[in-house]
């Protein structure tokens, strides 16, 4: 038997299963952090400690579809494979946070709000922003064609991608019922350390869910490669 | 009301862990099957770049 040839398209290295175990010990450390030492706040009392994970989810929203932004206009200017997957490793993951933003949302609302909904620009824009990123995975899910899947779906995720500002600035420009920002510069300090190791925290799981995603992107195309080379006669 | 704060604090971090972890599974998952499918196409052929 004739020894295989190397396959046309690389195969990615396993991430670190050490980095998994890090990121997730740092969100248990965080959040445990954070409820043993913030105080109860003056109105909202201890349910501002939904802050620890509604904020921070948010902020990882917005960071992956800010990579999404970057690698859809890479691909579109390099016609680079990689970085196709890369940005739609990046949309899933930011996906997966915007729904846990809206949904961490509708539940310190409930208490707080007296409503678990409001279709006020802050929750409704980001609410468009996780449709259009639904979106992006239906068309990447239902496209066949890989070079037409990937210019589509950058094209999708960078016109996404600008919604983030949109969301981020709908509490400045339009009268809400969200509260503004909260960020370490409005905070009290009594909550500040709590929020930023938080941030820090999910921030390692996002890095460790897209290099993941990423990684099994990049398996799923080498064997997609093998089998158009099987195809056209090449092995 | 604070038991009733209790109850919505509790939800927000378990629909958090539960949100993270149903991911890593799916990632695990999916990783395994892709690996499979691909050793099954190209037995020992692991160009890693």
């Amino acid at each position: 038997m004739p020894a295989t040839p190397p396959s046309p398209h690389s195969y990615p290295p396993r991430t670190s299963v050490w980095f998994a175990f890090v990121s997730f010990g740092a969100v248990i450390a965080a959040q445990t952090h954070a409820i043993l030492t913030s105080p109860a706040e003056g109105d909202m009392g201890h349910l501002q400690k939904i802050m620890y994970v509604h904020v921070p989810a948010a902020w990882m929203t917005f960071l992956a579809f800010f990579v999404v932004l970057v690698f859809s206009a890479r691909y579109l200017w390099k016609r680079n494979e990689n970085d196709d997957l890369l940005a739609a490793s990046a949309a899933e993951v930011g996906a997966l946070f915007n729904g846990l933003t809206l949904m961490l949302g509708m539940i310190w609302g409930r208490p707080a709000w007296g409503v678990w909904w409001v279709w006020d620009a802050r929750l409704t824009s980001t609410l468009v922003l996780f449709l259009i990123f639904v979106g992006y995975l239906a068309l990447r899910a239902f496209v066949d064609d890989a070079e037409q899947k990937a210019r589509w779906s950058a094209a999708v995720g960078a016109i996404g991608a600008i919604n983030v500002p949109i969301v981020y600035m709908s509490v400045t420009w339009w009268r809400t019922l969200h509260q503004p920002p909260s960020s370490p510069a409005t905070l009290d300090p009594a909550y500040t350390m709590g929020l930023r190791l938080n941030a820090i925290a999910l921030l390692l799981v996002m890095i460790h869910f897209i290099r993941k995603r990423y990684e099994i992107a990049r398996v799923e195309r080498a064997a997609e490669h093998v089998a158009e080379a099987a195809a056209m006669g090449g092995r | 009301m604070i038991e009733s704060n209790q109850t919505f604090i509790i939800a927000a971090y378990a629909v958090t862990w539960g949100a993270m972890l149903a991911y890593l599974v799916y990632l695990l998952r999916r990783g395994r099957r892709a690996r499979a499918e691909y050793e099954r196409m190209a037995p020992g052929d692991r160009n890693t770049a």
